[in-house]
């Protein structure tokens, strides 16, 4: 207790420190309202700063900025529908919704509350559970995690729209996806068409950029009303920062998930996420249905993001282990500050580690008033005219994908995936459970081949394994108990399209069987797994929609005119420049679309160009 | 209310929106300047090699006058770098870092392709590793004779099937009959994890990437190649323990991936002049005090491979003539433990 305020009086003494921690939020949370540069391009770019500060104030920085940069991540996704990660899409379903119904100042204050409050969660447990966590990382073994994938993939039940056969077959469809790639396992290529750009796998901004904010932003909506007084700004977000309250227990539940994930490497940055919006959907009633606007769905997803940050930092610090990329980096730049991380931190210099730990707290709290301040002009991205932030948040989605990986393989992979998603919503397909296949199925593939290599049958009866499958049936036996008590539960209509997405999902399904039986036995299985999911799935799915073809509803069309102006800024950015690929499609679009005179498209075009330029500068 | 245009009304002139444009677009357009070279890395962002990277543009840069800019080119383990710097001009306008355990990807040929890493021309080699068989101490190996007299396989942590983690303990199964089984699929932080939550016993590595398994009180019991540390001191060679009729061809294989360590190449057929002109260099930057302490305060190992002598290393390893590569497929095709 002495060391730890110590700590705090030590970090609240030093003016280096004081102004590490305000710098280092204040950039954590600009680099999160920037697209394109998320938690590991941002630690990247801030590196150079942090090594003016020195070691001590730079750790701090370093801590500052990492802490809340996820903070205002979620923020344009609200806004402008327009995620781009993996994480902000879980987000960005029930925050754009809330948006598009004139209540994104009250998304946006659930936003930041449920962010600071996961945020010191996860602070806290750096402090408190330490001996615990390490216990914790030292006794979690693969099947343990792989026992976690399963339970996040009992979410796509949640996620599928009260149609567990779509979801199912979406899923099966994202696990596929994420095959794709060299196998670890055997050194075969699979799925990769002899192109070496996917030896890594597909790109996951594009898939996401594809999958989510082409299928949302393209679609043709009339131009709602909405009064929103000029000063509602701040009740607005008032309303929502003290809405979390009433779902608390869903924060703190959300929150602990985030620190679950998070201290144990494995599962990936974005699984978090998924299985605390799978898990708000499946165990919290919402008057308003998820994916239209509640705002549990922004609420759990954000707490879980912000909380895992503090999970993670546990074997970062303390092993010296780093379970992220993002941690890897952190890492690197802690070397390079000469700060030395590791078990003997906690011997040699135990008064740093709260020190840390107390940036952690602080940057959160600290990033809740600077976004306080921000947030009503924020919010009133939400009263412009439709017409006229679908082709800037088109363009910025655009430039964050293909500044991920300036490869043409990125921007072909963009436009396939933006075929598929607007395929699924078209045929009125749930696409959440793919992007959850696509996350939790490198981890559940490479779970199971470990724990069959080293434990065999046995991994099953491990304590762990045990109490999380335990964890599963208890989930599954209450989402079954909530869902009989509420009765029989809509469903998604059919649509006209839905057959040929069926279609499209079993003939890949298919092929992938038959890659499956040229490979390995090793790179073979998923492919085994997910295609005859998928095949059988779709099979349901072809019935279903041909016995209901005759009640199918009739989508709206997408934007015609919006999608081939932004094919052909994709041209321009593979065969001349990004930045004059989103110049050109910000001016076009703006004056076809959203009826703005030239010079004024002229003017935004160049800004969104100059905004693109910096970007890849500050990338190099 | 209705919804409203927040876009400025005013103040913006015609002129000023042309001037915009112009420069906007001269912005745009993709020309390389002039004076300035991309030094490729083929290392994931965040790890050692990344930093090294880094520094040692920074200092070539300041050494030369030159503005060095630093891509990763990250994917497939460092493939796609070798690949793009084969395919580019010879003219001192790209250069790359890529890993010496390209070498093992290249012989093995898993994935079905090659870099032509012996086609490279280098500029040498920086940064000899100390491989090292670390085990933990829950393993309750204490010795490698111990690990040899076990009955049951010892499992080793590694993160690729053509890492030194994964190929260099069949190595070792080939050359001393030791039942070493080492698992894949363990990326960045999760090998050293898996040894220390007991699930793997141990891992091949980098003596320094290894340090969080013996400050948990795991030991080295092997040394892979002749390279001493204190840490190291007291554990065997692999060369004093090695035998067969492979085993020339394979300590040679190890300790080469071993001293190449991050190897410095022009792409190939660089004129004679350019390769002497950029090879001096690397020298420059590697005997430069001020580099030296900048590295040696971020704990890099500078031992150097010259130029030449790295490409006299890789035409020994990938000469089809000599007994390097059978001998490498014959200790990978063994039967696994």
């Amino acid at each position: 207790m002495d060391l730890a305020l110590g700590a705090l009086a030590s970090l609240m003494a030093s003016p280096a420190a004081l102004a590490a921690l305000l710098l280092g939020t204040l950039a954590g949370l600009l680099a999160g309202l920037t697209p394109g540069v998320n938690g590991r391009a941002g630690l990247l770019l801030v590196t150079p700063i942090a090594l003016g500060f020195g070691p001590s104030a730079g750790a701090v920085f370093l801590i500052a900025f990492h802490s809340v940069v996820h903070t205002s991540g979620s923020i344009p996704a609200i806004l402008l529908g327009a995620p781009t990660s993996a994480s902000e899409a879980a987000t960005a379903i029930d925050g754009y919704a809330m948006a598009r119904r004139g209540e994104a100042a009250r998304a946006v204050g659930a936003t930041l509350t449920a962010s600071a409050f996961g945020g010191l969660v996860g602070a806290l447990f750096l402090f408190l559970a330490l001996p615990a966590a390490l216990m914790i990382i030292t006794h979690v073994g693969t099947p343990e995690i792989t026992a976690l994938s399963l339970l996040g993939l009992l979410s796509i039940a949640a996620l599928s729209g009260g149609w567990l056969t779509g979801g199912l077959m979406a899923a099966a469809l994202g696990v596929l996806i994420a095959s794709v790639g060299v196998d670890p396992f055997s050194a075969t290529p699979r799925l990769t068409f002899g192109v070496q750009d996917l030896w890594d796998g597909v790109n996951a901004a594009a898939l996401v950029t594809g999958l989510f904010v082409v299928p949302e932003l393209a679609a043709r909506e009339p131009e709602t009303q909405v009064a929103t007084p000029p000063l509602a700004g701040y009740s607005q977000v008032l309303k929502g920062c003290l809405e979390v309250v009433e779902h608390r227990w869903l924060m703190l539940r959300s929150s602990l998930i985030g620190v679950a994930v998070g201290v144990i490497p494995g599962l990936g940055a974005s699984a978090a996420v998924w299985i605390a919006y799978g898990h708000a959907r499946q165990t919290h009633p919402s008057a308003v249905p998820y994916g239209e606007g509640a705002i549990a769905g922004v609420i759990a997803p954000e707490a879980a993001n912000n909380s895992k940050e503090g999970g993670s930092l546990v074997p970062t610090l303390f092993l010296g282990i780093p379970g992220s990329s993002g941690m890897g980096i952190l890492l690197a730049a802690f070397a390079t500050l000469g700060v030395e991380v590791g078990p003997r931190m906690l011997a040699k210099t135990p008064e740093f580690v709260f020190q840390l730990g107390w940036t952690n707290i602080a940057s959160n709290l600290l990033a809740v008033p600077l976004c306080l301040v921000m947030a009503p002009a924020m919010a009133r991205f939400a009263m412009l005219r439709r017409s006229e932030v679908v082709p800037v948040a088109l363009a910025a989605a655009l430039a964050a994908t293909a500044l991920t990986q300036a490869a043409p393989a990125t921007l072909f992979q963009l436009v396939v995936f933006s075929g598929l998603g607007l395929l699924f919503k078209a045929a009125n397909l749930p696409r959440a459970p793919l992007l959850l296949g696509f996350v939790l199925g490198p981890g559940l593939e490479s779970g199971l081949i470990r724990s069959d290599m080293i434990y065999g049958w046995s991994a099953l009866i491990r304590p762990g394994v045990l109490v999380i499958l335990g964890l599963s049936a208890t989930i599954v036996a209450a989402s079954s108990w909530t869902r009989l008590r509420a009765g029989s539960r809509t469903r998604e209509p059919g649509a006209p399209l839905s057959l040929p997405a069926v279609a499209l999902t079993g003939v890949l399904s298919a092929s992938a069987i038959w890659v499956a039986t040229t490979l390995p036995a090793t790179a073979a299985g998923i492919l085994y797994l997910s295609g005859g999911v998928g095949v059988i799935t779709a099979a349901a799915c072809a019935v279903r929609f041909w016995r209901e073809r005759e009640s199918a509803s009739t989508p709206a069309a997408p934007d015609g005119a919006i999608l081939m102006l932004l094919l052909g800024a994709v041209a321009i950015t593979g065969l001349v420049s990004l930045p004059l690929g989103v110049g050109a499609f910000v001016c076009s679009a703006l004056v076809i679309r959203g009826g703005v005179s030239y010079r004024k498209a002229i003017l935004i075009a160049l800004l969104t160009t100059c905004a693109v330029l910096g970007l890849q500068t500050l990338q190099r | 209310m209705m919804r409203r245009s927040l876009w400025p009304e005013s103040g913006v002139t015609r002129r000023a929106a042309l001037a915009l444009g112009i420069v906007g677009l001269a912005a745009c357009a993709p020309a390389r300047p002039k004076g300035r070279t991309t030094l490729i890395t083929g290392a994931a962002s965040g790890g050692g090699n990344d930093a090294f990277g880094q520094l040692f543009a920074q200092h070539l840069g300041r050494l030369t006058g030159q503005t060095i800019q630093v891509e990763f080119e990250t994917r497939a383990g460092g493939s796609l770098a070798a690949s793009r710097l084969a395919k580019a001009p010879a003219d001192g306008s790209i250069i790359s870092m890529l890993p010496s355990k390209l070498i093992y990807e290249d012989q093995l040929a898993t994935t079905g392709e090659t870099s032509d890493l012996a086609r490279l021309s280098s500029l040498g080699g920086i940064g000899a590793d100390r491989r090292v068989l670390v085990v933990s101490a829950r393993s309750a190996i204490t010795s490698f004779d111990v690990l040899v007299n076990r009955a049951t396989p010892v499992i080793l942590a590694a993160s690729t099937l053509s890492s030194g983690g994964y190929v260099e303990p069949l190595i070792v199964n080939h050359l001393t009959g030791a039942k070493l089984k080492p698992i894949p699929g363990y990326a960045g932080g999760a090998r050293n994890l898996a040894v220390l939550s007991g699930e793997a016993d141990g891992a091949v590595g980098e003596l320094a990437s290894l340090k969080p398994l013996l400050d948990a009180g795991g030991r080295v019991i092997l040394r892979l190649n002749d390279i001493v540390e204190p840490a190291s001191a007291q554990a065997p060679s692999l060369a004093s323990l090695a035998h067969g009729p492979d085993q020339a061809a394979l300590l040679l294989l190890i300790s080469a991936v071993a001293s190449l360590g991050r190897m410095f190449t022009l792409p190939p057929g660089a004129p004679p002049p350019l390769l002497a002109g950029w090879r001096s260099r690397l020298d420059q930057v590697v005997a430069d005090p001020v580099f030296r302490a900048a590295a040696t305060a971020q704990e890099f190992n500078l031992d150097q491979t010259a130029g030449a002598e790295v490409d006299r290393i890789l035409h020994q390893l990938f000469d089809r003539s000599t007994p390097v590569i059978p001998a490498l497929r014959r200790a990978m095709a063994a039967p696994r433990v």
